[in-house]
């Protein structure tokens, strides 16, 4: 009797609670405040995902996409209040709880969304992606021994993904137990091999740990990683919602990259139709142009950007080239010259006149243009290869010397620039160089025959002499 | 079910069937839980994290019964030229030599190349009494370039100040002429780099004990460069240094000793390293009694200039963990200061960032940094606002050094705290203890009114000679903010200037003082913060001790002296004794 008694009431409880539910207000859509400031591109792909939720406003589905829409634009308020929406239509579901975190942290409200957080774990306490985004925030805030319970947490749910051995890790680092923090990233690094982000960590650990070889090569590896979270279902989605135009031209230098310029052009021409006066579309879809081979259309886009904006160098390095391509050398050089008027300190400009100068054989001229690009960037080992060879060319072998060795200081794991360096030594007769630069070659391809090539012709000259 | 799913979803939904049996049938019993639960979601988030501690202002606002009437204009007309959201700079200097620090603005003005009746920076002498005359006319400092940050210091050792200011476009030197008149040597000194400058600072880097000149240069920037870029929502906005990928080598000029400088950015190794460079903290980072640089660049990797003692530098940044964060990623430094907070001797590394990005405390373990950020309490505080100016001081001189960071975005955001303003932030007042946590003083910036801008340099120093640190804001397209240290604290201070033998600011001498059972480390530094020129005293809190129980000196070059004991209360000065 008391089973059937308690099974009633629970019955009764849960009719009562969904009847409660059913009769309280529906939320509110969530609409931005300030919507018709918004670009009419966002605006456009906004308003069917609002007219979703106005059709469903109980339906907490509707209310979480509507909410990834604002999250993928950096809407946090309206991202927030949305999947605040989903979390009371649907208190189950882990997702929008995760989602109300990121959005609550992204406002600046860090104590906020360590609670939503801690409820989230209390009552997932299988969800790792929560217990992840937890022992970060709690590595935020300082509170290490929570932090661990929370990675240590996720090591448990997630074993084979490496963000939780990083995340204990990153404690064992600000603990300075360096030794256990590099066992932990070690065994990240077993788990996805290249982690960059891992491999920064373990870089620290070694430096911690006096091992400043190893040290020195994991930072490199891992510079410029940054921090980075277990990618959940939802955050999956974010990226076709992004509407910004910086994203958009990700998206569509991805395809360029690809090689899928057809659809790169398709992108840029849907984005310029939303950002007509944008140049920068304007020239990243003519380039797109000449590498479809539509050198005229190409050429019509270039124009247009100059007339929308008629000191921006990139149109006219762009002009020059379509023009070059076109066979149009003299405009190309006049495109040229005026890149280098616009900006006399961008060392591109300076490059793409010396090869239109080239073109015209004033060859002194184009080695003059490219040593004032040179000395704009000289960090750029390509630079120093283009001048090494065009000096080569010319029979200046000394230039060529100081080119390539600039080059070898640039890249040294660049083979060909040991290579030509050991080539130039050996025709100035400067052997000691020559076998440095053959040491290095070897070091870094000893099996490669343009290697032996060199090494055959420097033990040739010594025997010689 | 939601729509466009993609097939990953199916993970979630895999989970809440899971859940169902394991969650919802246990909690159907319990659904008034359930209920309260979502309910308690409901509550809005706070915006502010404050502890609230100490609800009474720490400074107040004086700006308007100054007669300091600057206001700065980035010249912004529509197009966005980058430049416009990062200038405004300011240095606190005593020019004419009358114990008050005087005021210069630097002006942005605008970058359209027509010309125009730009407005120019101003100097505003101190009256000692919180008014201020503006002389810039008189003293013929109004340079009119794009202007970013300014130092000063007595380049050709004449005992009166000389001032340096960066533009985007020719620098500008001004040699005091002892009258208060300045006279613009640039030429003739040979230090006009044409780049971006922001930071600067007079220091002696090489011993020859002439006070040489490095400059932070940012980014290789012209107007036929610029990029059109836009929020993640599509409005015009500007562009991040990242789009343009064009960082810039920093500068230093060698003092000859006779009124000019060479070019020794080759010589000295910096040529080897490039940045977007802003923030400047020059101290001997490893002890080995040579001055290092530690630039804070924006967006790429910082820059550890480790000084072999000959006038040569190696870049050491990324060996020593504080090139990048502790997750390997290059943030978006702005303004840096080089601060003991263990009072170990060593100096530590504090820098300000981008919003999202905390700002970031690297702790010198030996010459080794680690990122103590958030331990510190500085993490979580400073993730919703971008940091420029900052400084740290024991405002309240308990013997803990405090922080004030300002803020200003650099892009725009949909949170508005100025609905004229959009780049406007407030900035942020952190209490320090002897534990070397920092907890946030409410009111928010220690002002009664909530004052929110777009911050950009914080210049500090004690501005009324009264024994505490005052605060001056350069605002962008604003009104300053003078600060005026109004703490009404039982606790003891002490201050000192500490000349070298010439009877310079001796920039990079580091001072230790023996309190009861405490040690204290202060550095002699003009150039901190962000675009600024500060008090080269150095103060320190005593609590309440009466008394200093030694003083001790590490001069540049690590030649250390002692000094005997000192009553609270003064500003006294130190000055290097002749090596015997």
């Amino acid at each position: 009797m008391g089973v059937i008694a308690l099974l009633g009431v629970t019955v009764l409880g849960v009719g009562g609670y969904l009847g409660w539910r059913w009769l309280a207000a529906a939320p509110e859509v969530v609409i931005p405040s300030d919507a018709d400031q918004l670009h009419p591109q966002f605006r456009s792909y906004v308003s069917p995902y609002i007219q979703r939720v106005r059709e469903a406003p109980r339906d907490a589905d509707q209310h979480a996409t509507l909410g990834l829409v604002y999250e993928a634009n950096e809407l946090w308020p309206e991202a927030q209040g949305c999947f605040r929406n989903a979390v009371e239509l649907d208190p189950l579901q882990p997702l929008a709880r995760l989602h109300l975190a990121i959005a609550t942290q992204n406002l600046g409200d860090s104590a906020g969304a360590l609670a939503v957080l801690r409820g989230t774990v209390q009552q997932f306490p299988g969800f790792a992606f929560a217990h992840h985004r937890l022992g970060d925030a709690l590595l935020e805030t300082g509170a290490i021994q929570e932090a661990e319970s929370a990675f240590r947490q996720v090591i448990e749910f997630a074993p084979t993904a490496p963000e939780g051995y990083m995340g204990l890790a990153d404690v064992k680092l600000r603990t300075r137990d360096f030794a256990r923090a590099a066992e932990l990233l070690e065994r990240a690094l077993e788990l996805r091999r290249g982690d960059r982000s891992a491999s920064y960590l373990l870089g620290l650990a070694y430096g911690g740990l006096g091992r400043r070889a190893d040290a020195q090569r994991e930072l490199n590896r891992g510079a410029n990683s940054g921090k980075k979270y277990m990618i959940d279902p939802w955050t999956r989605e974010l990226p076709p919602h992004a509407k910004g135009v910086p994203r958009q031209m990700r998206r569509a230098l991805a395809y360029m990259n690809a090689g899928r310029h057809a659809e790169a052009a398709r992108f840029f021409e849907e984005t310029l139709g939303w950002h007509p006066r944008n140049v920068d579309v304007m020239n990243n879809l003519a380039i797109v142009y000449m590498r479809l081979g539509q050198l005229e259309k190409a050429r019509d886009m270039l124009l247009r950007a100059e007339r929308t904006n008629y000191d921006r160098y990139a149109t006219y390095v762009n002009l020059s080239t379509c023009h070059m391509r076109l066979g149009e050398v003299r405009e190309a050089l006049e495109y040229a010259d005026r890149a280098v008027t616009v900006a006399p300190k961008v060392a591109q400009t300076h490059r793409i006149r010396a090869r239109c100068l080239l073109r015209f054989q004033r060859n002194d001229d184009a080695v003059e243009a490219l040593q004032i690009a040179a000395r704009l960037n000289p960090k750029d080992s390509a630079l120093h290869m283009q001048l090494g060879n065009l000096c080569t060319q010319l029979n200046r072998d000394t230039e060529a010397k100081e080119h390539y060795r600039n080059a070898t200081i640039q890249a040294p794991s660049l083979l060909q620039a040991h290579l030509s360096l050991g080539d130039v030594c050996l025709r100035l007769e400067e052997l000691d160089e020559a076998s440095t630069a053959l040491a290095a070659a070897q070091r870094l391809a000893p099996n490669d025959p343009k290697v032996s090539s060199l090494a055959n012709r420097l033990s040739g000259f010594e025997n010689r002499r | 079910m939601r729509t466009n799913q993609p097939q990953d979803l199916r993970v979630s939904t895999t989970f809440r069937r899971a859940t169902f049996w394991t969650v919802v049938l246990p909690l159907a019993a319990t659904v008034l839980i359930a209920g309260s639960f979502s309910a308690c979601h409901r509550a809005a988030p706070s915006a502010s994290t404050g502890n609230g501690a100490n609800d009474r202002p720490w400074f107040e606002d004086v700006t308007a019964r100054s007669n300091v009437d600057f206001e700065h204009t980035s010249g912004y007309d529509g197009h966005y030229w980058f430049p416009e959201i990062s200038t405004g700079g300011v240095g606190l200097f005593d020019y004419d030599g009358d114990g008050y620090l005087d005021l210069y603005f630097v002006q942005g003005g605008s970058l359209d190349p027509s010309p125009t009746a730009a407005p120019g920076n101003k100097l505003y002498r101190n009256r000692g009494d919180w008014t201020f005359e503006d002389v810039t006319e008189i003293a013929g400092v109004g340079d009119a370039g794009y202007g970013m940050g300014c130092t000063a210091g007595d380049y050709d050792e004449d005992g009166d100040l000389d001032l340096y200011v960066t533009n985007v476009g020719p620098n500008v030197l001004y040699r005091n002429n002892g009258d208060g008149t300045f006279t613009d040597v640039t030429a003739q000194a040979g230090v006009g780099d044409d780049g971006w400058g922001s930071s600067c600072t007079f220091v002696d880097y090489d011993g020859d004990g002439y006070v040489d000149l490095f400059v932070a240069n940012y980014i290789n920037w012209s107007r036929g460069q610029e990029l059109e870029c836009y929020s993640r929502v599509g409005r015009r906005d500007y562009c991040s240094p990242k789009n343009y990928n064009a960082s810039a080598r920093d500068t230093m000029y060698r003092n000859l000793g006779d009124g000019t400088f060479e070019d020794a950015t080759t010589s000295s190794h910096l040529s080897q390293a490039f940045g977007n460079g802003f923030g400047i903290a020059c101290a001997d980072y490893n002890g080995d009694g040579h001055l290092d640089f530690y630039v804070a660049n924006d967006g790429t990797a910082n820059q550890l200039w480790m000084s072999d003692g000959s006038g040569r530098f190696t870049e050491e940044a990324l060996i020593s963990g504080c090139a990048l964060n502790h997750y390997g990623w290059a943030e978006a430094g702005m303004g840096v200061a080089a601060v003991d907070i263990e009072n170990d001797g060593d100096f530590d590394l504090f820098m300000s960032h981008l919003h999202e990005e905390t700002n970031t405390f690297y702790l010198n373990r030996n010459g080794k940094f680690e990122d103590a950020t958030s331990v510190m309490g500085l993490g979580a505080p400073s993730l919703g606002f971008t940091g420029f100016g900052l400084g740290f001081a024991d405002f309240d001189h308990d013997g803990s050094v405090d922080l004030y960071v300002a803020n200003g975005r650099v892009k725009f955001a949909e949170r508005q705290y100025d609905p004229d303003d959009p780049y406007a932030e407030p900035n942020l007042l952190f209490r320090g203890s002897e534990t070397g946590q920092f907890q946030e003083v409410m009111p928010r910036g220690g002002t009664s009114t909530l004052l929110a801008a777009t911050s950009r340099a914080a210049a500090f120093g004690d501005l009324d000679n009264d024994g505490d640190i005052d605060i001056v804001v350069a605002n962008k397209d604003g009104r300053p903010h003078l600060l005026s240290n109004i703490i009404d604290s039982p606790n003891n201070w002490i201050m000192f200037r500490v000349l070298n033998r010439r009877g310079g600011d001796a920039v990079g001498a580091t001072v230790r003082i023996d309190v009861a059972d405490r040690i204290q480390w202060r550095i002699v530094q003009r150039t901190y913060s962000y675009c600024a020129s500060n008090d080269p005293r150095i103060h320190y809190g005593l609590g309440p001790a009466q008394q200093v129980d030694a003083v001790t000196v590490r001069w540049p070059g690590g030649r250390e002296e002692s000094f005997g004991s000192f009553a609270a209360g003064q500003i006294y000065e130190l000055r290097e004794r002749a090596t015997q």
